[in-house]
């Protein structure tokens, strides 16, 4: 599992999610997050396109952040869905939670 | 020729003993004599200086009178004096003229003429024969009856006038009475010093020079009787040489009978006085000393003798002892020796031990330390069950070897008729309590794995929890039963786990984490966790695995010495034969790191089964899901506890059964998520059963003998 957070643009903060974000990782990943909580009024971008599995954890995880980014007065999109990873968005909801690109 | 020295000694120390009583006597003798020689000789030179004095005032007769007195009161031992004048030469005083002056009863010094009152001294033959002399001379002793009454002898000399002719003597009188009672109380010194306690005892005299007794014990011998008369009375002959060497003034000593009893005779001739002082010391006296000198000297040589016979016989028979004790040592070591050997024996040694069976795979080891050691590890097979054990007897040497025997002799027995583990743990316990004075225990790990499941329920007494190796190594939970041997009563309790194809179960003693550094830095746990992880990649078979830590451990602990036995026991279970419909299991540790774990075995299956990615994701999704929420549900304190997966396979679907011992929790009867709500709305919960029911074909729950039992289906398109 690897996230990093990369400043894209003036008002705009990208999440990059790679690999498997499955239980044993959750903890860890939640406290890699928390600088993403830190920024106001800005785009979140967070980019699945190199994440290949997320549980119930790893989905708990994006729901904190759409949670502190509404907050915060953030527009929260994701990117880069791959199949598998989306067909658990949809069938968890989460498509709903947020701006898919 | 301890007699011989004995004697010598014996002889020596009596001899020089006896001389030295003899020069006691002897010295007591001599001073005697000097004492006599000592008085004489102050009476001697006191008559002689006053002769001149005397001759110097004949002209005034009347001052020879104070002379007189001041002579006698110049000197203590002259008991009284006289001044003698031949007839007529002081015509004025009448024909004889003599001065006597003496010392009275109480001391006082006094004087008189004596003429008229002693009128024929001049015809005494004492006087007479003194005068016919030229030089002056000591008369023999007398009785003095005129004054003291006591035994007196006079030094008479001669007074001349000035023309140079003899007129009268001076006569200074000496009482032997000090004498007598000198060699009185030098007689009683000596018993009392030196002769308490004998029948005879010495005595000593003094005779003149003609042999007549001066001064003797018996006093009737007192200028009455002389040696010569008394030695001629006897028999033998040696008194009369005696008395010829003393009238020749000899000094010296001699043996002789005296008076019938055998003594020594010290006799010493006094000058001036030519006299002889005599002490006669019977010889039993002079002899006493040294014969209880010797005695005593003989004694404690005989005693020493005595107690270095008796150190010499103890040495030798200790000696003795020793040769026994280290043939006995050597004997107990070769007995130790084949006692480690034969315990050795009673290991199992025959690798791999079941090689017809290709779904197992053993090898255990026990390095042993130098002493005999309480480690112990056994197995055997019955009903495709393998029955295992691993244990470690407190303390060492042949008691701990004899325990060990027993407690491997009571596993091959008890698992021959029992099949649950916490029985036969049990069984072996009872046995050993009731025979278990020494208060020895046992601490044992007892499995029991099903080959046909991989199905492994165990009993762990005290022992280091093994490692269950895939490809993590994880210490798999143990309760904490006591070890056997401690109380007779105690319920054991049974665990279970599932071994999947190529899991390895490693056990070891506690020799293997307490193998010690020269520095006591102790193996630990943890390096043989991650000893374990390194090697859980390299899919080694058991001989590899165990010889792999052990070589690890060995260049830990560097040259220190062992100090306990090191067991290793690896069980590598290789899975069911291959024609038995397909399964497989794993074992989970309650902690969600053991996701990864469960991740690789999900997709392992997957892949044998040649099912699609999509299918494999959505399968470890619903899966992961089920056991992150037995993780969170059944176990809310996170106890410790094993999550058990099965799984089986067939054309149409993949089952998961999921087992554990944790609160009652049914995942089936959860509320229903609404994925609908928007984020401020969503609640946490439920989202992983929501995966779980809808990656899933079929779910059902039920609860069982303590357990949860989760029983999941994936149908499989084909």
């Amino acid at each position: 599992m690897e996230i990093r957070i990369e400043k894209t643009a003036e008002r705009q903060v990208t999440l990059i999610l790679a690999g498997r974000l499955d239980t044993s990782v959750a903890a860890a990943a939640e406290r890699e997050i928390k600088p993403l909580y830190d920024y106001f009024e800005q785009e979140i971008v967070i980019d699945c396109s190199q994440l290949e599995y997320i549980s119930s954890s790893g989905l708990r995880i994006l729901m904190h952040i759409a949670q502190q980014g509404w907050i915060n007065h953030c527009e929260i999109y994701i990117q880069g869905l791959q199949p598998n990873v989306y067909d658990v968005f949809k069938t968890t909801g989460f498509v709903h939670l947020f701006k898919i690109k | 020729m301890w007699a011989t020295i004995m004697s010598i000694v014996f002889v020596i120390t009596r001899n020089s003993t006896t001389r030295e009583a003899e020069s006691r006597y002897e010295g007591i003798m001599l001073h005697a004599n000097e004492k006599i020689r000592g008085v004489l000789s102050d009476v001697y030179v006191a008559a002689i200086n006053n002769v001149s004095v005397i001759e110097s005032d004949l002209d005034t007769p009347d001052k020879l009178q104070a002379h007189l007195e001041q002579m006698l009161k110049l000197n203590n031992y002259m008991s009284s004096c006289r001044l003698i004048f031949e007839p007529d030469v002081y015509p004025q005083r009448g024909h004889y003229f003599e001065i006597y002056a003496w010392r009275d009863s109480t001391g006082t010094i006094r004087s008189k003429q004596m003429n008229e009152e002693h009128p024929d001294y001049l015809t005494h033959p004492w006087y007479k024969t003194a005068f016919e002399m030229n030089e002056g001379d000591w008369t023999p002793p007398y009785f003095d009856q005129a004054a003291s009454q006591q035994l007196t002898t006079t030094y008479m000399t001669h007074i001349h006038n000035q023309d140079g002719r003899k007129i009268g003597m001076l006569g200074a009188d000496v009482s032997l009475e000090w004498m007598r009672l000198r060699h009185k109380r030098i007689d009683a010194e000596n018993h009392e010093r030196f002769e308490k306690g004998f029948k005879e005892q010495s005595y000593s005299f003094v005779i003149d020079n003609g042999g007549t007794y001066l001064v003797h014990p018996d006093e009737s011998r007192i200028l009455k009787k002389t040696f010569q008369e008394i030695a001629a009375t006897t028999t033998d002959t040696i008194d009369d040489y005696l008395a010829r060497q003393m009238k020749n003034h000899e000094s010296g000593s001699c043996q002789i009978k005296k008076d019938g009893v055998n003594s020594v005779l010290f006799y010493s001739f006094v000058k001036y006085a030519e006299w002889t002082v005599v002490i006669v010391v019977p010889e039993a006296i002079i002899n006493h000393q040294g014969n209880m000198l010797g005695a005593i000297i003989l004694t404690v040589m005989f005693l020493g003798l005595i107690i270095i016979f008796l150190l010499c016989r103890s040495l030798i028979r200790n000696i003795d002892q020793l040769g026994k004790t280290t043939a006995q040592k050597a004997s107990i070591e070769q007995e130790l020796k084949i006692a480690s050997h034969i315990q050795q024996s009673m290991l199992p040694k025959k690798y791999p031990p079941y090689p017809e069976r290709p779904d197992i795979d053993i090898y255990g080891e026990i390095v042993t330390a130098k002493e005999v050691g309480g480690d112990l590890f056994d197995y055997l097979m019955r009903d495709d069950k393998l029955f295992f054990c691993i244990g470690d007897v407190s303390g060492k040497g042949v008691p701990a070897a004899l325990m060990m025997a027993e407690t491997t002799s009571l596993f091959r027995c008890e698992a021959m008729l029992h099949t649950e583990p916490n029985r036969i743990v049990s069984q072996m316990n009872k046995a050993i309590c009731e025979t278990n004075d020494s208060y020895m225990f046992v601490t044992l790990f007892l499995g029991v794995l099903d080959l046909k499941t991989g199905h492994l329920s165990y009993t762990n007494a005290g022992h280091e929890p093994p490692m269950l190796v895939r490809t993590l190594a994880r210490f798999i939970y143990v309760d904490n039963n006591i070890p056997l041997g401690l109380r007779t009563d105690w319920e054991y309790t049974n665990q279970e786990i599932l071994m999947d194809r190529n899991e390895i179960l490693f056990l070891y003693t506690d020799g293997y984490t307490e193998a010690e550094t020269a520095t006591h830095e102790q193996y630990g746990r943890d390096r043989i966790c991650s000893k374990s992880n390194r090697l859980a990649y390299l899919d080694l078979d058991a001989r590899q695995f165990a010889h792999q830590h052990y070589e690890t451990a060995q260049s830990f602990v560097g040259d220190t010495p062992q100090a306990d036995d090191i067991s290793l026991l690896a069980i590598r279970y290789l899975g069911q034969s291959p024609d038995t419909p397909y399964y497989r299991c794993l074992t989970l540790g309650n902690d969600v790191e053991e996701v990864i774990e469960l991740t690789a075995f999900v997709n392992s299956i997957c892949k044998d089964l040649n099912l699609d990615e999509t299918t494999t994701t959505y399968t470890t999704l619903a899966v992961e899901e089920a056991v992150v929420n037995v993780m969170k549900y059944a176990y809310p304190d996170r106890e410790p506890s094993h999550i058990l997966l099965e799984v089986k396979a067939d054309d149409e679907a993949l089952t998961f059964i999921l087992r554990d011992k944790g609160m009652p929790f049914d995942a089936t009867q959860a509320a229903e998520v609404d994925v609908e709500q928007n984020a401020a709305q969503r609640i946490e919960g439920g989202l992983g059963i929501h995966l779980m029911r809808h990656y899933m074909d079929n779910i059902s729950y039920k609860r069982e003998e303590n357990e949860n039992i989760l029983v999941m289906q994936k149908l499989i398109k084909k």
